[in-house]
């Protein structure tokens, strides 16, 4: 943790050795966190006061003046925002929800894990039951599932696909070990593959 | 391995949901016989089952399940405000 890095020092080192190209881990950015409770209309009081026409709807994610903004539940929404940035994010939201609902300071609930490549939908797969298909998980999409055995909030953030992984803190090492299986597992198959291709490097083709 | 659409989230594997038991069950006017009944005895039929599910690593929504207990088909899912589901 001393260098800023909100991952142990064994993990780092854990996951820069499983990473490669077509899928890599990395530490996301540090984020504050809120949790927003709304009802009735303080929904849209909500969003009205962020500039947005509504909040996100069911596993969405949006870009708001506070930050990205995910659906938890029906009446559940948290927002991403800057480091040290809860306490003005909670001066905007408060005002608007009076005495439908409520917004409580949650940064430090969970750690962003970022990754990324072209892999990366094989890789979760490895050790999540989400239905990753581009066809229904689309940039901008986000839901709440598990790896392994653990809640999580995935964000898919853009088509490379970058994926951000919302993870409590205390299950970052176990998180980090079902990924680090998953990319070694991926990397392993793209090597063989290469190695079974006709056309590949000509060392590989000798017997 | 059973495929469950939760109504606000969508199709999604069992093992993001908890089970909850059998659904809907109407507290009776008051004497002894009808609580036994409703504490301790379950409908458990062959076949269309009412139960309540909750998709405990989702949204943590309390939904309402009809399942068939002989085929383990998901017959229907819906809210407990009996709205449309959002998905
Ligand atoms: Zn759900």
């Amino acid at each position: 943790m001393a260098d800023g890095s909100p991952l142990a020092a064994h993990l780092g080192a854990l996951i820069s050795k499983a990473s490669f190209d077509d899928a890599r881990l990395t530490p996301g950015a540090r984020v504050d966190l809120l949790s927003v409770r709304a009802r009735r209309s303080a929904v849209q009081r909500v969003a009205t006061a962020l500039g947005q026409e509504s909040l996100p709807p069911p596993n969405a994610c949006r870009a708001t003046i506070l930050g990205d903004c995910f659906w938890l539940r029906p009446d559940e929404w948290l927002f991403a925002t800057v480091p040290g940035g809860a306490e003005a994010a909670m001066k905007t939201v408060e005002p608007h929800l009076l005495d439908d609902g409520a917004v409580i300071d949650v940064s430090g609930s969970r750690i962003i894990l970022e990754l990324t490549g072209p892999r990366t939908r094989d890789v979760l797969s490895s050790c999540c039951p989400l239905d990753l298909d581009p066809s229904v998980f689309e940039p901008g999409r986000c839901a709440q599932s598990i790896i392994g055995k653990v809640s999580v909030l995935l964000h898919l953030v853009d088509a490379t696909p970058r994926w951000h992984l919302f993870v409590p803190p205390s299950y970052v090492d176990y998180v980090v070990r079902w990924l680090a299986d998953g990319i070694e597992g991926a990397r392993a198959e793209q090597e063989n593959a290469l190695a079974t291709t006709p056309h590949s490097s000509p060392v590989r083709m000798l017997p | 391995m059973l495929l469950i659409t939760c109504p606000w989230c969508g199709a999604r594997e069992e093992t993001e949901f908890r089970h909850g038991g059998e659904g809907v069950r109407v507290p009776p006017d008051g004497d002894d016989p009808g609580w036994t009944r409703l504490l301790y005895y379950r409908e458990n039929p062959a076949g269309p089952y009412a139960e309540r599910w909750v998709h405990v690593h989702g949204c943590r929504q309390w939904f309402h399940v009809v399942r068939d207990t002989t085929t383990h088909q998901i017959l229907s899912t819906r809210r407990l405000d009996g709205q449309e589901g959002a998905a």
